[in-house]
């Protein structure tokens, strides 16, 4: 973009309020999701650079925190990338996998693939909310704050719903187990 | 047992359809710029694909770092801005002061032309199934405060009121209720400025009922405090949540607000 002589001035100091203000910012986000080998002010030189090269392209207002953190994420990527690939030339290639288990027999796989549906199947009848926390609790292993936090519920609710959750696919894999005891005597 | 057994078949669960949510959406969902009919299918998304979930601790960890005191600076620089940096550079000032409500109250003084619209009560209670629980929280005198509060609140004597509702948000500062009723009275007693910080925070309550009557409020509060493009932007996502009670009303208030005024032109 060509600026006129007098607009100069002005963009000039915008952009060093702009770095006034995202610096700090950026510098507390990186510190805080460092690996070894970078520098978190590289890092967040890259991301202002990126951000006063394109700030100008950016048209509608709303995004601009999203398209923000778009950049610092893609800054702190290519730095791993870059890291990723020295360590690949400095340390030689990996240990033989281990071996896989032996798979188990016919029948005790059938009834344990079976048994893995029924699972699956009341895990996806769960209403949706408790689906959620269970999925992030059992997935993720996140403790509640966590699961909170990513769904934007009170870590209140969260608890409400795992315990939910858990009692109604103890009693539909119970009432499961109950049915097919009986269609097997029968 | 039970546990490894569920653990198992949730890590067989096959992966989600679909592409990944992108950075945006998922920094727009943690800054509540999104509206809760659209915020449905993310939550459905996380649960379902890990690498959503990595992306979104980053994401909340960014929205954390972000948000600060020294936010409080940006209408200074929106100030300078004014000498025509490139039209770009502005919206960016908007969109800081857009998320962070940092905008300067409008001057005491000035009348709004939106001091006479009608604003009705809020229903007490909410109807909100899926939070019920949270609605027993509180206890003891913060409860009853509160109790008296929403007599007060209910036979329109507003004044103690809001009184009795600070009272309440003050010892038990993370009563969304409470709050969200403070800022609905702090309004009817055309107080809008002094409305806004509780509708706010009411606004990014985790219980939906509070959270959705709280933004339709907000935006009655912005519109008398003359920040109408604030408004808009709140009316604009209650508009289109199409599960919520105010959509309709959010519409027509919408209609009546008109257009965005042209950006001025750079020179």
């Amino acid at each position: 973009m060509v600026l006129r002589a007098r607009e100069r001035p002005a963009r000039d100091e915008a952009l060093g309020e702009l770095d006034r203000l995202l610096r700090p910012r950026l510098l507390r986000f990186f510190s805080g999701t460092l690996l070894a080998g970078e520098e978190p002010e590289d890092l967040v030189q890259k991301t202002l650079l990126a951000v006063f090269r394109n700030v100008e392209r950016l048209e509608d207002p709303r995004r601009f925190i999203g398209w923000l953190f778009s950049i610092a994420r893609n800054v702190r990527s290519t730095a791993q990338e870059d890291r990723r690939r020295r360590e690949r030339v400095e340390v030689p290639g990996p240990a033989e996998a281990e071996p896989a288990a032996p798979p188990a027999g016919g029948e005790e796989r059938d009834r344990e693939e079976r048994r893995l549906a029924a699972i699956q199947g009341a895990i996806e009848r769960l209403p949706p909310r408790q689906r959620q926390c269970l999925l992030l609790r059992l997935r993720d292993d996140l403790p509640y704050e966590q699961i909170a936090a990513t769904l934007r519920l009170s870590p209140r609710t969260v608890r409400n719903h795992l315990a939910q959750a858990r009692e109604t696919l103890r009693r539909e894999l119970r009432a499961g187990e109950e049915e097919d005891a009986c269609s097997t005597g029968s | 047992m039970f546990d490894r057994e569920l653990r198992r078949a949730v890590a067989a669960l096959p992966s989600p359809e679909g592409g990944c949510i992108d950075s945006e959406r998922l920094v727009a969902f943690y800054t509540g710029a999104i509206a809760e009919a659209e915020a449905e299918p993310l939550r459905e998304h996380l649960a379902a694909c890990a690498r959503c979930v990595a992306a979104a601790a980053e994401a909340r960890r960014f929205v954390e770092a972000i948000d600060g005191p020294s936010a409080r600076q940006v209408p200074r620089i929106a100030a300078r801005w004014r000498l025509g940096w490139a039209a770009a550079a502005a919206l960016v000032v908007l969109a800081v002061l857009f998320l962070y409500r940092a905008a300067a109250p409008a001057p005491p003084g000035e009348a709004s032309r939106w001091d006479a619209l009608a604003i009705a009560k809020a229903p007490y209670p909410l109807p909100d199934p899926d939070e019920s629980l949270l609605w027993r929280s509180g206890s003891g005198n913060v409860a009853g405060r509160f109790a008296e509060g929403m007599a007060a609140y209910e036979a329109g004597d507003f004044e103690p009121a809001a009184r009795l509702l600070a009272k309440a948000v003050e010892e038990s500062p993370r009563d969304d209720r409470a709050r969200f009723y403070l800022g609905v009275t702090l309004l009817l007693l055309r107080r809008p400025a002094e409305a806004l910080e509780p509708l706010e925070r009411a606004a990014a309550a985790s219980a939906a009922g509070v959270r959705l009557e709280a933004r339709w409020y907000l935006a009655l509060a912005s519109l008398q405090s003359d920040r109408t493009e604030r408004a808009r932007a709140i009316l604009q996502g209650v508009a289109a949540d199409r599960q919520g009670s105010r959509a309709q009303e959010a519409r027509a208030l919408l209609a009546r607000i008109g257009e965005p005024s042209p950006a001025p032109a750079t020179p």
